[in-house]
């Protein structure tokens, strides 16, 4: 039960977060649209407050909350409960359930315009967190319909580390033209990936059977395995029974990754931008690295009674399914998980009013994703704006986002959300949707102003 | 201004619909229940495999007994059946004194089967034929006595009548013993609770929670017969059922409550005991040494509660 909780928790926490909110994309003046496009720039520099700089969580899930707990009687019931139908709670499950949730922190960030003022470049140190999972609908239906099941696919995916990048963007085509770089030493801190590669489930009335494999594969900065020995003496270890920081703290892997970026000024009135953004790849130790692997066969096929002896098939144990058999450590690349940006702006009524749209894919570990936004953006005064979006998901439906961005003379903060709109839980967990996004940010202006976006600077002045 | 926006917008984030009844607080994830109203699980009981040699009736062998009863029946069955009604032979003396007039007369016609009548009377029945045969005890060897009951049977009324008394005397008795069957002790284990936790009571119209036994029986044996079998010492009894030879039956489905597999998993010294009633005997069939296998399940109707 403490452990469910726990999952839970870790589970509703994850939903509270997401990196890249699309509502900030057209967040004009924010540093946070940095991290969709290096070519994008602020208004002016800045020292981001460490740790509280940019803040950015989010969550795509193929199911909302109200798709696995349900209200009954004043309690709440997860989709396993008896009280649950299962039409009710496999209406919305699909051959493949995923949860993607990512986090990205950042520690450290200042940039500046250069001396012509058109020019940027930034630093910036950030924590970034990836969970991932994928929950095969066969294991959902087995379980709801009591039926054989022939389970694929069950996995978890985790890693986290941190990047410290150089962006710099710069005009060509007389300024309509702007490309940014960006440049990211990465320093691997953990990743875990636990999969159940296959679970056959038989249930007849001869002989009740699992067929089970599951995979773990980890790379844990420091760890030491306390490994348990069954009674032949062959060693095997629990999740439990990994100790990370044991020996100490030390990366575990290193890489290397860019983001790239352009934007161009079709029309004064229309901007198109381009970006990829974490492309790379970390370099995973061999000295961090944990793997083992569970495997099980259980059979029962019941009591039987032949020349006056009783037989009886093996215990019908699950052991083995908790017990990892240790394999060999070993070194590996993992790409990181890229994105691809495509958007437009078109500005009105001198340009106070942007209509944005914005395609992205999300290269994620169980699927990929792509998302249409359409915004609004208003900007009354150079120093506030104000985005209203929408945003439809492959896999997650729709959500309406609100950000706010405001940079006068003294300190820049940035917030954006799609919870605003959203029905949600007395613990802010969003009821029916299933993406969350959440960005905010805080840092101090540095510098002179620059001068792209000439001539909304016009309007403005 | 900016005050205003700023208490807008957060009034905006914390003020929207919050919805109570999913309060995470009062998430009971304690239940867990596998399948639904409509699930049917199946799960292996207990099977037994009735060895030949397991059955057997208080002189022999049900091989022993089914080879004198080929000789003492005749080749060809009365009323053109290929089949002998064991409840018309306890309870039906014309139909018994049918089946030894034909035996009688066969042997008047057939050497062989005589011969083979002979040599059976000589093995199990010279006691009752040496005085009728005015032969000496001690001194007869099997040559002696067979000739001598072959030459005689043709031409003389007693030994035939003796003949007849002596197969109706063994084929009104054929008969075979229970059968018994030690298991020992079933351990579900946790599935125990699993199983019993949400079952509907016995007055309840048309439950959907219920547990019973069921399952099959494949019997080659060139009998058919009804078999009743007793759990001991909880006296469960799976409803009655008939096999046939070459067929596999299945068995009427026996409900059973929570007490009943409490009372099946909870002693150490489980037994079967298996009444056999013989119904028909289809002759000239060959026996395997393994002829009828039993095969209970247990079945479950609903879903299976798991308690975390």
């Amino acid at each position: 039960m403490k452990r469910f909780h726990i999952l839970l928790a870790a589970l509703l926490f994850a939903a509270g977060a997401a990196a890249q909110n699309p509502t900030a994309y057209f967040m004009e003046g924010s540093t946070l649209r940095m991290q969709f496009n290096p070519a994008f720039a602020p208004h002016r520099g800045y020292v981001n407050v460490p740790g509280a700089g940019g803040a950015d969580f989010g969550l795509n899930s193929s199911l909302a909350l109200d798709d696995i707990l349900y209200p009954r009687d004043g309690q709440l019931a997860t989709l396993l409960d008896p009280s649950v139908t299962t039409a009710e709670a496999l209406r919305n499950i699909h051959d493949r359930n995923t949860l993607h949730a990512g986090g990205r922190v950042n520690l450290l960030g200042f940039g500046s315009y250069t001396v012509n003022r058109k020019h940027f470049w930034s630093f910036g140190i950030d924590l970034r967190v990836n969970a991932a999972a994928n929950i095969p609908g066969k294991l959902l239906e087995f379980m709801k319909r009591g039926t054989d099941g022939a389970i694929r696919g069950l996995a978890l995916n985790f890693d986290t580390y941190v990047d410290a990048g150089f962006s710099y963007s710069f005009p060509l085509l007389n300024d309509r033209l702007y490309i940014g770089a960006k440049a990211k030493f990465v320093m691997g801190l953990a990743r875990m990936r636990m999969a159940v590669e296959r679970m056959d489930v038989t249930l007849h009335d001869d002989r009740w059977a699992v067929d089970a494999r599951t995979a773990l594969d980890a790379n844990i900065p420091g760890t030491r395995v306390d490994y348990r020995y069954d009674d032949d003496g062959r060693p095997y270890f629990g999740i439990g029974d990994i100790e990370p920081f044991a020996n100490g703290f030390k990366p575990a892997g290193y890489g290397f990754a860019a983001d790239l970026g352009a934007t161009y000024d079709v029309l004064d009135e229309l901007q198109v931008s381009l970006s990829v953004t974490d492309l790379g790849f970390v370099g995973w130790n061999r000295e961090s690295s944990v793997r083992g692997h569970s495997e099980t066969s259980a059979e029962y096929t019941g009591i039987v009674v032949e020349n006056d002896e009783v037989s009886m098939s093996p215990d019908f144990s699950f052991d083995e399914l908790t017990r990892f058999r240790p394999d060999d450590p070993e070194a590996g690349v993992r790409m990181l998980q890229a994105t691809l940006n495509a958007g437009a702006e078109y500005f009105v009524w001198n340009h106070r009013v942007g209509f944005g749209l914005l395609y992205r894919m999300q290269f994620f570990h169980f699927a990929t994703l792509h998302s249409v936004t359409g915004s609004v953006n208003f900007s009354p005064v150079k120093w506030f704006t104000l985005t209203g979006s929408y945003t439809r998901t492959s896999r997650c439906g729709g959500s309406f986002g609100l950000g706010l961005n405001l940079c006068p003379g003294w300190i820049h903060f940035f917030v954006a959300t799609d919870l605003a709109t959203a029905k949600y839980s007395p613990q802010y967990i969003p009821v029916n949707r299933r993406t969350v996004n959440v960005a905010f940010g805080l840092g101090f202006p540095l510098g002179p102003r620059g001068c792209r976006m000439a001539s909304r600077n016009a309007v403005w002045k | 201004m900016k005050r205003t926006l700023l208490l807008g917008l957060l009034g905006l984030l914390t003020l929207s619909c919050v919805d109570d009844a999913y309060d995470l607080g009062r998430l009971d994830a304690d239940k867990i229940a596998l399948g639904d109203d409509e699930s049917h699980f199946a799960a292996p009981l207990v099977t037994v495999r009735v060895l030949l040699d397991d059955i057997h009736d208080t002189e022999g062998s049900l091989q022993e007994m089914l080879a004198e009863a080929d000789i003492w029946l005749p080749s060809q069955l009365p009323g053109g059946t290929d089949y002998v009604d064991f409840q018309r032979l306890y309870a039906d003396d014309e139909y018994l004194g049918c089946l030894t007039s034909a035996l009688v007369d066969e042997m008047g016609r057939d050497e062989q089967k005589l011969d083979k009548v002979a040599d059976l009377v000589w093995r199990c029945y010279k006691r009752d034929f040496l005085g009728m045969l005015g032969l000496p005890e001690a001194t007869v060897d099997k040559a002696a006595f067979t000739q001598l009951f072959v030459t005689q049977f043709a031409v003389r009324g007693e030994l035939r009548d003796l003949t007849e008394a002596t197969a109706r005397k063994f084929l009104v008795l054929l008969q075979v013993s229970d059968l018994d069957y030690e298991i020992g002790a079933v351990d579900l284990g946790e599935a125990l609770e699993m199983l019993t936790e949400n079952l509907d009571p016995a007055d309840t119209p048309d439950p959907v929670n219920t547990l019973y036994i069921a399952g099959d029986v494949v019997s080659t044996l060139p009998l058919s017969m009804i078999l009743s079998p007793v759990f001991v010492p909880t006296g469960l009894q799976i409803e009655p059922f008939a096999i046939a030879p070459g067929t596999t039956t299945q068995l009427e489905p026996t409900r059973i409550y929570a007490e009943d597999l409490r009372a099946l998993t909870g002693t150490a010294d489980l037994a079967i005991h298996v009444p056999v009633e013989l119904q028909r005997y289809y002759p000239g069939k060959p026996l395997d040494k393994s002829p009828i296998s039993i095969r209970l399940s247990l079945h479950k109707t609903g879903s299976l509660h798991v308690n975390l």
